[in-house]
């Protein structure tokens, strides 16, 4: 009991303001995928006509869900799975589940900013060469393995790793005000200056306009075809950074009487407007290469890590001048934005267990982050780049879309709680949310994200992923498996005496805003 | 550019930078709201 006062006092005086809550939920939301997923999926899904289901997907799925979950944080008192289990014991495991996709998710994510970080010093002097794909796969990741072999390290890949695990995790030692608020501060405004610079380059280059109109020509045939709308609904899903517990966690950082809604609306408004303005940025940039190389647009528009690490170096190997400058500011953006959405990922893992164990946060940051620094290992070595793919591809394909419709089941159907949870947000926020956000979490967001995961599952199962071998897919399936495990044996284990009462700062939404 | 291209555009970067610039007005207008009534 003493131990539980202990935490929350620990957690009065280690919280957000409502400026750094918002610069914290932006730099999580605002990750690798906003730059590298939705330019390509607007791309091959309408143009300008994906917008709209894009922007109906926000309001009615990617938006309510966020403040769903920062409300279950605030109203709960507690990291993921403590709020979660103070709501009820029966849906606890479902956020265990998200913190194991979380753990997941973190250990390759970070390979990839190490990857990135990499990228900045080799933009000096252009040292990809003209033949970036064979330096990426060959010279740098040296992934002239079978895939499903590990072989050995690939220190070029280890030393970044070994930077990014350290800024993340003296960041997360320096608690939330002082590590997490002030990384955010520094972080976001630094990524806006770093990309409106690339953007703005981007777009007075010659051919830009050819690459923009590409992007934005709508197609209003798309919006008939119901694949647009589940790829919106995913691309929303992906983007906010929900369904993996970090707005729950985030939401307990605020202090009572904080205003929910509304923050949650800023950072969801302000990821997808960075979004958009990164599609400009990519988009003018390829218009630009396929100018310069006189080929088709379609011919160099890819996503991910091609985009990123193969296409991105020949745009700035065509630069007409200041070459390096441009790759480096592009990598570090790059660097920049995935760091702050690494921190807030492994962050929920951190709270969650240092809320079960009872242990103090600098031993929580120390064991979780110092294990999963080790498992990283595993994608720095040779073989490492195929299973960070397939992990990649069925983690967030199936465990982060599946725990996401667990979630918004257990409190629309389940537990019922979704009155309960606005009328405890809405007397603190700038606005209300009334039937309108509960239909939403009710009938939009569960059915969507069930046909995203059935029409993946279904491709899976035809057509495997990727050309990989079985043994391969098999450990896709296998990493799937182990997190649901996972989040069940997390569950199922009993919190120590005490612990789940609720703080002494904590009230009901009367007391909140007195 | 295209003129259907930079309608959508437009349109696109209205509607949603439109929202940001709305839910950032009315946190500082409810702000502003709450120290005034806190002095009273």
């Amino acid at each position: 009991m003493a131990e539980a006062q202990g935490q929350a006092q620990e957690r009065r005086l280690d919280q957000f303001n409502r400026v750094g809550f918002i610069l914290a939920a932006v730099g999580s939301a605002i990750g690798l995928g906003n730059i590298w997923r939705f330019p390509y999926v607007a791309y091959s899904n309408g143009g300008g006509a994906f917008l709209i289901p894009y922007v109906f997907a926000l309001i009615t799925a990617g938006l309510p869900l966020l403040i769903m979950e920062v409300t279950i944080g605030h109203r709960f008192r507690g990291a993921a799975p403590l709020a979660f289990a103070r709501a009820s014991r029966k849906v606890e495991w479902i956020s265990w589940w998200q913190i194991a996709i979380s753990f997941v998710i973190s250990v390759y994510y970070c390979v990839v900013i190490a990857w990135a970080m990499a990228y900045s010093v080799f933009a000096v002097g252009l040292q990809w060469g003209s033949d970036t794909e064979a330096f990426l796969l060959g010279d740098f990741l040296r992934a002239n393995v079978d895939p499903g072999t590990i072989g050995s390290l690939v220190p070029s890949v280890l030393v970044p790793l070994v930077i990014v695990w350290a800024l993340t995790l003296g960041i997360l030692f320096a608690g939330v005000k002082r590590g997490l608020e002030l990384a955010a501060r520094v972080f976001i405004p630094t990524l806006m200056v770093l990309f409106f610079a690339i953007v703005i380059r981007g777009i007075t280059l010659p051919g830009a306009t050819e690459g923009l109109n590409a992007l934005f020509r709508p197609d209003f045939s798309g919006l008939a075809d119901p694949n647009v709308w589940v790829q919106a609904y995913a691309q929303i899903f992906f983007s906010l950074s929900v369904g993996f517990g970090i707005m729950s966690t985030f939401g307990s950082y605020l202090p009572r009487g904080s205003d929910l809604n509304n923050s949650s609306a800023i950072a969801a408004f302000s990821n997808t407007s960075f979004e958009v303005i990164a599609g400009i940025g990519v988009f003018s940039c390829l218009g630009f290469l396929a100018t310069q190389q006189n080929i088709p647009i379609n011919q160099v528009a890819e996503e991910g890590t091609t985009l990123a690490f193969v296409i991105f170096p020949q745009i700035i190997n065509t630069f007409p001048g200041m070459n390096s400058l441009l790759g480096l500011l592009f990598f570090a953006s790059l660097v920049v934005a995935g760091l702050s959405s690494h921190i807030s990922i492994v962050e929920t893992y951190v709270a969650g267990l240092q809320a079960k164990a009872g242990w103090s946060r600098r031993q929580s940051v120390a064991i979780c982050g110092g294990f999963a620094a080790v498992v990283s290992l595993v994608f720095t070595t040779q073989g490492g780049l195929y299973f960070l793919d397939v992990s990649d591809y069925f983690i967030n394909s199936f465990g982060l879309v599946m725990a996401g419709l667990a979630e918004a089941v257990a409190f629309a159907w389940f537990l019922r709680r979704l009155d309960d949870l606005r009328t405890y947000s809405n007397p603190m926020s700038d606005f209300t949310v009334g039937q309108g956000w509960k239909a939403a979490i009710t009938f939009v967001t569960p059915p969507m994200l069930a046909v995203i995961i059935g029409t993946t599952l279904w491709t899976t199962l035809q057509q495997g992923y990727g050309g990989y071998p079985n043994l391969l897919l098999g450990i896709g399936w296998g990493v799937l498996g182990a997190s649901l495990v996972a989040g069940l044996a997390f569950g199922a284990k009993s919190w120590a005496e005490g612990r789940l009462d609720m703080p002494e700062d904590t009230g009901t939404a009367r007391e909140a805003t007195t | 550019m295209e003129g259907g291209s930079i309608i959508a555009m437009l349109i696109g970067l209205a509607i949603i930078w439109g929202g940001l610039a709305y839910t950032i007005n009315l946190a500082i207008r409810t702000g502003r709201d709450r120290k005034r009534d806190a002095g009273r």
